[in-house]
């Protein structure tokens, strides 16, 4: 019976552990920092309960350490872990995919070397003697038993929450969760040091629970497995990752009868495991939500705007010019965009439509030049800031969260809708005006469907619903016809104009299909080679000898 | 100053060796083998018993044969055995994941699962213990050279001729030869490869064997300028490894080389006095070019495509 108690813990161990992976994880950021916190929690609960023992607590023999003073312990290993993992994660968090997980393993091994010759963590020896909680070991199921219910429960309500879905998109695509005005070093943060704060205190509770800590504690070696385990668990849910690695944890003490072969199982198992269960033991798609019952809302016209075209000047570009090395893909460009005006943005490939849009939003910066909105300037801002200001955008390229459902993109897109415009921290609230979007742009029966497997025209549509969850003033569209048929675009081209005429939204409309923009555009900017060539209303430019030769070349002399 | 150059480039040749083995994987499928450290030790074991004729002393009793080679044949055999071994490294924890365009996390794990297996492998036929070379069997060095007050051991000279001769091999097998450049053209793109007749899974698995091969060089060769401190220490050296790349630029062989000079230099020149710290030099080393480098010294920064 005491052989059980032990593998529980050492699963709800581990579980806790896992989920501490998991969290920055949820976010895509594979931080292997967890032991190191789970170290430094150990030695907070070693080095404080001997300061309170020796000091003014003195335990008699037999005598069990105060609950209460656990708890101090808990507390200030939270506040030191929080502390400093938000300091290096504001360091750490930029660095992608296999560099973060680099750099956290150094500062596991970093951490390690540093308790291993410090004389106040014992050296290599460690701290002996640490103070029991519970007379027999099995009673730390008191402990951990809680502790695993609580940090499980929290993370599943974190899943579902605005924060939980802006992880969630940087997950799957960090520029996309960008353009959704998710700020992505904020989220990145905030999930590493919560996962930093819950390794601290399994880290506290183990402490007690093996009565001795030294350096071996929290190796990169646990740091490794316990990837290992939540990847084959399952890295896309809570449940997948927690249960998984505990289960597998315990593996090699089931896996006791086979004595010294056991860790050779173990690593076999993780092969098989990679090998044959790609999205690992437990499946996310067990627990997709499907949307029943949603009502379309009524649409609200933007506020204060009576009638949808006015002359307030919303965005303004000056002297706009973006150089990639020695080449000028945008060139003193300069333009105004009135509220509720559509702006054609046309020119042959390569002329730096898409580059001046980048500029706009943040993801490229620009090189001299001014942007402003609404008489401010906004050039310095980041892009989710920008993104709040009302500007929003689609990709030509299409980033769309693939793995999720159409209404869950659009929803994504509510996660960063600002706190004083909602109070509602769930998700889930915002799931009747994501429907309205979505049934505006046409995909109201394919709610559920994956959007990866959307056709091109369907995919465009959702970027938009996706950008007018925002509740933008300004949409850049790059290319919203690219792809479809006829009849698709032309009502495309009625959903732009409507949107514009209840709404009073504006649009800029980079497009290549010409019936489409002459017939769209209220104004019309034309670009070569990072130039402006031409500008005026479509009739105007239509007949401009420039914008011929830009697209059709120079007529031949005739001799 | 002169002691601890020499001193530095001895170990820091043996990293360079091992890291080409990471960086050759890395350019090609933009992942890390975490079994490369494994594949150290089991070059470094294998050494030991070929050219010992010790086998065994785990679970596996100990026993001695007759039959032995000299060090030269012993760490050429291992090479070669390697080699084969991490052919079946990528056959095996590689091949069907790229297969089925597996996310970069799954090779890790499979790699990992894979070093793990070979690990406890080592442990379960060797024991845990410290294994050493005999000194006659590297008797064809003399065991100190004392030079205006330089002390070098034969066998350092020995790792760095070895190593810095494989190094430079290395640097013209990659850049004149037909497999040197087919390896670099699957890097940059391998369906164009594939489509100009390259054959890519024969390039893979030719990549892995090289990496293998000088996992086992670079064992073996710490291995007699030390001693093997048991199954595990390949796994740590490995981590070691990943310092290293990280400090060159992860898919470049040349940065493989500059990374592992830097970093022995630097753990060479950790004064006595601090020698506890020796191992967190290089992980520290490794964070600080993150954060001001994070493509490393030598390696060049991806851009995305919006």
């Amino acid at each position: 019976m005491e052989g059980n108690s032990f593998i529980f813990l050492v699963v709800l161990q581990q579980a806790l552990l896992a989920l501490s992976l998991y969290i920055p994880l949820m976010g895509g950021q594979l931080s292997l920092a967890s032991p190191a916190f789970f170290a430094i929690g150990g030695y907070i609960a070693a080095i404080a309960s001997a300061y309170i023992t020796e000091g003014w607590w003195p335990l008699a023999e037999d005598q069990l350490y105060p609950f209460g003073f656990f708890l101090v312990e808990v507390v200030i290993s939270s506040v030191l872990c929080y502390g400093l993992a938000y300091a290096i994660g504001r360091m750490v968090l930029r660095l992608r995919g296999i560099y973060l997980a680099l750099a956290t393993l150094a500062l596991v091994e970093i951490v390690r070397v540093l308790c291993l010759n410090l004389s106040w963590t014992g050296g290599a020896i460690g701290i002996f003697s640490i103070p029991q909680l519970f007379a027999e070991q099995g009673d730390y199921l008191w402990v951990f038993v809680p502790l695993f219910a609580v940090a499980l429960a929290s993370v599943l309500l974190l899943e579902r929450s605005r924060l939980g879905q802006a992880l969630r998109a940087i997950r799957e695509d960090e520029y996309a969760a960008a353009a959704m005005g998710i700020d992505r070093a904020r989220c990145k943060t905030l999930a590493f040091a919560w996962g930093a704060v819950l390794a601290g205190i399994t880290g506290v509770a183990s402490a007690h629970l093996l009565n001795t800590w030294n350096a071996r504690q929290g190796t990169y070696e646990s740091a490794i497995n316990t990837l290992a385990y939540v990847m084959i668990g399952g890295s896309w849910s809570a449940v997948g990752a927690s249960l998984g690695a505990g289960l597998l944890a315990a593996l090699p003490e089931w896996l006791r009868p086979l004595q010294d072969l056991r860790l050779i199982v173990n690593g076999s198992l993780i092969v098989l495991a990679t090998l044959f269960l790609p999205r690992g033991l437990i499946q996310e798609s067990w627990f997709r939500r499907r949307f029943r019952g949603l009502k379309s809302r009524e649409l609200t016209p933007l506020s204060g705007t009576k009638s949808p075209r006015t002359d307030e000047i919303l965005l303004e570009v000056e002297a706009l010019t973006v150089q990639f090395g020695g080449l000028r893909a945008v060139d003193k460009l300069s333009f105004q965009l009135k509220r509720g005006e559509i702006l054609g943005l046309i020119g042959p490939n390569g002329a730096g439509k898409t580059t001046v849009f980048n500029a706009l939003t943040g993801f490229v910066p620009l090189h001299e030049g001014h942007i402003s909105w609404a008489g401010k300037a906004i050039e310095h801002l980041p892009i989710h800031e920008r993104v709040h200001l009302g500007l929003a955008r689609t990709f030509q390229n299409l980033r769309l969260l693939r793995q999720q459902s159409v209404l869950e993109n659009v929803l994504a897109a509510a996660s960063a809708l600002r706190k004083h415009e909602d109070a509602s921290e769930m998700l889930y609230d915002f799931a009747d005006e994501a429907f309205t979007y979505v049934k505006l742009c046409g995909l109201e029966d394919k709610i559920d469907q994956l959007s990866g497997t959307l056709s091109y025209g369907d995919q465009r549509r959702l970027e938009l619903a996706r950008a007018l969850m925002l509740r933008p003033q300004v949409i850049l569209l790059d290319e919203p016809v690219a792809g479809m048929n006829p009849f698709e675009k032309k009502g495309m081209q009625e959903l732009i104009r409507d949107l514009r005429d209840r709404l009073g939204l504006s649009f800029v409309l980079i497009e290549h299909h010409v019936p489409l923009v002459m017939g769209l555009c209220d104004r019309i900017a034309v670009l070569n080679f990072g130039v402006l060539i031409a500008q005026g209303t479509p009739a105007e430019v239509s007949q401009n000898p420039d914008v011929e030769t830009a697209y059709l070349g120079k007529k031949e002399a005739t001799p | 100053m002169l002691q601890i150059l020499l001193n530095g480039l001895c170990i820091g040749s043996v990293y360079a060796l091992f890291a080409i083995g990471y960086a050759l994987v890395f350019s090609l499928l933009g992942v890390i083998n975490f079994a490369h450290g494994a594949v150290f030790a089991v070059g470094a074991y294998l050494t030991w018993s070929l050219s010992s004729g010790t086998w065994g002393g785990g679970l596996w009793p100990a026993y001695t044969s007759s039959f032995h080679l000299p060090f030269w044949q012993a760490a050429l055999v291992s090479a070669l055995f390697c080699a084969l071994l991490a052919m079946g490294l990528e056959k095996v924890a590689f091949a069907p994941l790229r297969k089925r365009h597996a996310e970069a996390l799954q090779y890790l794990v499979s790699s990992l699962g894979f070093g793990i297996f070979l690990v406890n492998l080592l442990l379960l036929f060797y024991g845990a213990e410290t294994k050493n070379f005999d000194l006659d069997i590297l008797s064809f060095v003399p065991p100190l050279i004392e030079w205006n007050g330089l002390f070098v051991r034969g066998v350092q000279l020995l790792i760095l001729g070895v190593s810095l001769i494989s190094l430079l091999l290395i640097l013209a097998l990659f850049r004149f030869s037909m497999a040197g450049k087919g390896l670099r053209a699957v890097a940059e793109n391998p369906q164009a490869a594939s489509l100009l007749g390259i054959p890519v899974p024969r390039i893979m698995s030719l990549t892995f064997a090289f990496s293998g091969a000088l996992a086992s060089l670079a064992g073996t060769l710490i291995a007699a300028g030390f001693s093997i401190p048991g199954p595990h220490f390949g796994m740590l050296f490995g981590l070691k490894g990943l310092a290293v790349i990280v400090l060159g630029g992860m898919g470049e062989v040349s940065g493989a080389i500059v990374g592992g000079l830097l970093l022995g230099l630097m753990e060479a020149a950790v004064p006595a006095d601090y020698s506890g710290y020796k191992e967190a030099v290089g992980f520290a080393l490794l964070f600080g070019v993150l954060l001001l480098r994070p493509e490393g010294l030598l390696g060049r920064p991806q851009k995305e495509k919006f």
